[in-house]
């Protein structure tokens, strides 16, 4: 296994540009008020290594956060079902205003530094792992087709599951398949990708038994998510302004992570916390929440350590698997 | 041929006994008789593999015989081995000088249906196979120079090693250690036509270097440096490689006890073109490896040469030769003298 450091950088406000994603989020705890919030019909054990032993750990937007007591991942129970959370995704005023301005907003950046070192990552382990562009592909998180602009031309077979894109969107792509859902794919895929797809996914383990039997043998799985154990969340937990649902019913832990892949025969090939964020972030709400407990170390280092030491920290930080920003790539045994 | 790859291993020290290691992993071979002439190294080997000497190994119908013995032994038992009929798997450095290497080719090419392959595996280890792949992808660019540091502590029993005594050895660090970084210098940039060379025995007296400093230079206009050391009093291994659009920097070494430190690679970018961000100080990509395949996947290679019939081409005897050719040019340019001398 290996194991990336990435310093890169860039700030959050040019991924989220402040004004617009403070009004995501205010639109965003209204519609989870009236779409979501009385459709949570079921309880559910971690879905990560499957323990009963769990504990409240906090509220947001009125949906209750369980903390796993064995392996840390922070998961919403009761729970809505699949069906509800891709309505909400398809309707939700919040959602259309973050695909409709959000996104455009922030467009270029998030091409530039989200996006193409994805395609990037793709591309090389690609040539690694497969010896050569893969055949068939499937993104089963992108709404919209930003990862497919850049492969179109080089891989022969692309599937999406439901883009929220028009039809004459569509044309500019001869090599995309649209799918209705996840049953659909071929059972011979080179690589999946699933961008932050496993911490909206309220069924993890299902989906992720049919992601394996869609991927061939020696096929791979490109994983990004949001970190229980990164030191966001662990010292901000609710006022970590990335964790809501219904993008965050999951907030999975390196442990967790680690035993759900190797339940599924996943052979992990690369993990990696290759955060740029965590230390910005904290500068940013650590002031706004004097009272949180356990920050007097962070406190200290923010305000008495200079840009250099933040650097080096947030360095430790990705080295240490610590920052919650986590990236994994698996293979298909 | 059989199913099954029948082994013999000639010399059961620190390198035959890994060989037997990853032999045993391997369901395509199996270890069937070892030879070791130290009484104390015997007491190791499991007895129903202990064979008085190759002949005997040879008459018990080896396929593959892996010479892991001190120097001076190495180029006969090669000779023997392919001679014999046998495929040869022979440890690095190939002899101890040019003639060494050119006997064994000699053997080889009498030998044409068997496979030979030395032991270079520092090219399979992730962080150095991985810096290949960058540089074949061409991403980043042609290869303009590079540097590397090759160094360690020497040790108690520094004195006391035959890899220290000139008959047995044919040289000092700079054949023992050096031989790898200017193996995979090879392995980044082709071959290698200028050559100078400074050599010291500054610590250890003995009758071979404990410091080679070796700078290198080729037709394509690439330079090379590097600096092999049993006086640096810590394990370090690093390769600098500069590329047109940015450099890559392979360090550590994953090894049984860890002392080279986590193996590692530096993938950094060339950003000029937006000076605002970066002033010298690139972004970097740093990949951690921590799992060693080198052994098994060198030992596979050799397994899919012979069972492929194709030709060695990984650490091949070619290979091997030209490696030996730089090492006797350097050693021939320390012994003429130091250089230009500066006039103040």
């Amino acid at each position: 296994m290996r194991s990336s450091i990435l310093m890169d950088r860039f700030h959050e406000i040019d991924l989220k540009p402040s004004e617009h994603y403070s009004k995501y989020l205010e639109m965003l705890e209204n519609d989870v008020s009236d779409l979501l919030i009385n459709r949570l019909n079921k309880t559910r054990s971690c879905p990560a290594c499957n323990s009963q032993k769990t504990k409240d750990a906090f509220r947001k937007f009125g949906m209750t956060y369980h903390e796993c007591s064995d392996c840390g991942t922070l998961f919403i129970s009761p729970y809505p079902s699949n069906e509800d959370v891709l309505r909400f995704y398809e309707e939700a005023p919040a959602e259309k205003f973050w695909r409709n301005q959000l996104a455009k907003i922030a467009e270029d950046k998030r091409e530039q530094k989200i996006i193409l070192p994805r395609i990037e990552w793709i591309l090389e382990a690609a040539q690694e792992y497969l010896s050569g562009i893969p055949n068939a592909v499937a993104f089963l998180d992108s709404p919209e087709l930003g990862y497919a602009k850049f492969v179109n031309k080089k891989i022969n077979n692309i599937y999406f599951i439901r883009p929220f894109v028009s039809e004459e969107a569509l044309n500019g792509y001869p090599s995309l398949n649209i799918l209705s859902s996840l049953d659909e794919l071929p059972e011979s895929l080179d690589l999946i990708t699933l961008f932050e797809t496993l911490d909206h996914i309220p069924e993890t383990q299902d989906f992720l038994a049919k992601v394996y039997k869609a991927l061939k043998p020696g096929g791979l799985c490109f994983v990004t998510s949001i970190l229980s154990s990164g030191i966001n969340i662990l010292l901000l937990r609710e006022h970590a302004s990335n964790i809501y649902p219904p993008d965050r019913l999951n907030v999975f832990s390196v442990e967790g992570l680690k035993q759900l892949f190797d339940k599924f025969g996943f052979e992990v090939l690369e993990f990696s916390t290759p955060g740029i964020l965590d230390m910005e972030i904290l500068q940013r709400t650590v002031p706004q929440n004097p009272d949180l407990p356990e920050i007097r170390f962070i406190k200290y280092l923010l305000e008495n350590r200079d840009e250099g030491v933040h650097q080096s920290f947030q360095q430790f930080l990705q080295i240490s698997l610590m920052s919650s920003y986590g990236r994994i790539l698996l293979r298909k045994s | 041929m059989a199913a099954t790859l029948k082994c013999g291993i000639l010399g059961f020290g620190y390198m035959g006994e890994i060989r037997k290691r990853v032999i045993d992993s391997l369901d395509s071979m199996e270890v069937i008789g070892i030879v070791e002439p130290n009484e104390n190294i015997r007491r190791n080997i499991d007895p129903h593999l202990i064979c008085p000497s190759l002949d005997e190994l040879l008459k018990e119908g080896v396929d593959i015989v892996f010479v892991a013995t001190p120097n001076s032994y190495a180029p006969d038992l090669c000779i023997q081995s392919l001679n014999a009929g046998k495929h040869v798997f022979c440890e690095k450095p190939p002899g101890r000088n040019l003639a060494d290497i050119q006997k064994i080719i000699e053997a080889e090419k009498q030998n044409p249906r068997t496979k030979l392959m030395f032991g270079f595996n520092h090219r399979f280890h992730p962080a150095v196979m991985k810096a290949r792949a960058v540089i074949d992808s061409g991403r980043m660019g042609n290869v303009l120079g590079i540097r590397g540091l090759y160094g360690k502590s020497g040790g108690v029993n520094y004195r006391k090693s035959w890899r220290n005594d000139k008959t047995i050895s044919g040289g000092g660090i700079l054949l023992d250690q050096g031989i790898h970084m200017l193996d995979l210098f090879r392995y980044f940039c082709g071959d290698f036509e200028f050559v100078k060379c400074f050599l010291d025995d500054s610590f250890w007296k003995m009758d071979v270097e404990d410091n080679a400093y070796v700078i290198l230079g080729n037709k394509k206009n690439q330079n090379a440096f590097f600096h092999s050391s049993a006086t640096l009093w810590k394990h370090i291994f690093r390769i600098e490689i500069m590329l047109e659009k940015g450099y890559l920097n392979v360090e550590g070494l994953l090894s049984k006890t860890g002392s080279y430190g986590r193996e590692r690679l530096t993938i950094g970018k060339r950003q000029f073109e937006d000076e605002a961000e970066a002033i010298g100080n690139p972004s970097e990509e740093i990949i951690y490896f921590d799992k060693d395949l080198s052994w098994e996947l060198e030992i596979r290679e050799f397994i899919g040469c012979i069972t492929e019939n194709r030709a060695v081409s990984a650490s091949s005897s070619d290979d091997a030769w030209k490696v030996m050719k730089i090492i006797e040019q350097a050693y021939q340019d320390a012994k003429n003298g130091k250089g230009g001398e500066v006039t103040q």
